[in-house]
């Protein structure tokens, strides 16, 4: 038989959950974008190999803020979120300004069935540098792929690729 | 990893619902929880050592970044469901307390086999959450939350956080027979919720 009682007699305080959940409701908004951004921030230093120590070095910031922006759970400002994309060298957030993603993607592969060249000659040209076109492929187009089909372009390729200009 | 050897006990919701809180944490295992759940730089951690379970045809070989967001997500829904046990007594959808608690030796898989997500859809049953929420049911309407986790495997037995769960859950069980809050011939009281 259970003894309820007993057990109300024992449970003198209130669980601090329902507080926090009721916040995390409210928010639900930015936090969920919060969520993202230090998701990515992790993903980046992961394959970076880099410690959140450097990070917080590179970004002028404190390991702690660093390690509170991670948790995901940190309402941040568009100066910490550009000082988190110049660090790292990867987008965290588009404002409908830059090309989207899926364009860039498009063009790139029909440039690289053109033939025309190797990825670090696509991307000089295209005025990017090598790291803001991988950003954007993160996903799709890792570097490993990259270095792939620079091999196939230039060991098929004769000496009248090195003369040629592309602009 | 956190023991829990001595603890207090919480009220989460009046009367039916109680959380232990072990004396050397913060937060009590209710808020631990979710906190957890909703802890990126955790969960990422979490999903990244535990890889291999992802790569499975069960989680369609889920990426660690895909895991991380689906688990916030699912957070996010039962929070939501328990938000409204917790103020109105009842969820919108009519679940209670007594339905989300199921007994916890009828999903080890060892014993009562899961169907994966293709029997699943065959038999009707919506696709597990692979969140747990331990509890030991007191009687019908009330339980005492124990822990919680992620769960990634048939069984409690082959990862150590889920072993710990279960190392909790008798701990506390024998503390509330020795206080005779209930008493050791009842079954079926380790429950979880997912």
């Amino acid at each position: 038989m259970a003894n309820i009682e007993k057990l109300k007699q024992i449970a003198k305080e209130n669980s601090g959950w329902l507080e926090e959940a009721k916040s995390r409701q409210k928010n639900k908004g930015w936090i969920k974008h919060s969520q993202k951004i230090a998701l990515k921030v992790l993903r980046a230093i992961r394959e970076k190999g880099m410690k959140q120590k450097e990070l917080a070095f590179k970004m002028g910031v404190s390991p702690q803020q660093i390690n509170k922006i991670l948790k995901g759970k940190e309402n941040l400002t568009l100066e910490t979120i550009s000082k988190l994309e110049d660090a790292l060298e990867v987008k965290l957030i588009f404002t409908g300004e830059e090309p989207a993603p899926s364009d860039l993607q498009v063009w790139f592969e029909d440039i690289m069935s053109l033939d025309l060249g190797s990825f670090e000659l696509i991307s000089k040209n295209i005025g990017f540098n090598d790291s803001k076109v991988e950003s954007y492929y993160g996903k799709t187009f890792s570097m490993n792929k990259a270095k792939n089909l620079e091999e196939k372009f230039f060991t098929n390729k004769s000496e009248e690729n090195k003369e040629v200009e592309y602009v | 990893m956190i023991n829990c050897r001595t603890f207090a006990i919480v009220n989460v919701i009046e009367d039916s619902l109680f959380a232990i809180k072990c004396n050397e944490l913060d937060e009590d295992e209710f808020q631990r929880i979710f906190n957890q759940w909703y802890d990126i730089e955790y969960l990422e951690s979490f999903f990244e050592e535990n890889k291999r379970d992802l790569q499975r045809a069960f989680y369609n070989y889920i990426s660690v970044e895909d895991a991380v967001l689906k688990t916030v997500n699912e957070a996010e829904k039962l929070e939501q469901k328990l938000i409204e046990l917790a103020t109105k007594g009842e969820a919108y959808d009519e679940e209670t307390l007594q339905s989300l608690f199921k007994p916890l030796n009828k999903s080890d898989e060892s014993k009562y086999p899961i169907p994966d997500l293709q029997k699943s859809k065959a038999y009707g049953e919506r696709y597990k959450s692979w969140l747990r929420i331990y509890a030991i049911r007191i009687n019908e309407n009330t339980f005492i939350v124990t822990g919680g986790a992620i769960k990634l495997t048939a069984t409690m037995n082959e990862r150590e956080h889920l072993k710990a769960e279960l190392r909790k859950l008798k701990h506390i069980r024998q503390f509330l027979i020795n206080e005779q809050i209930i008493d050791k011939d009842s079954l079926e009281d380790f429950m979880e919720l997912s």
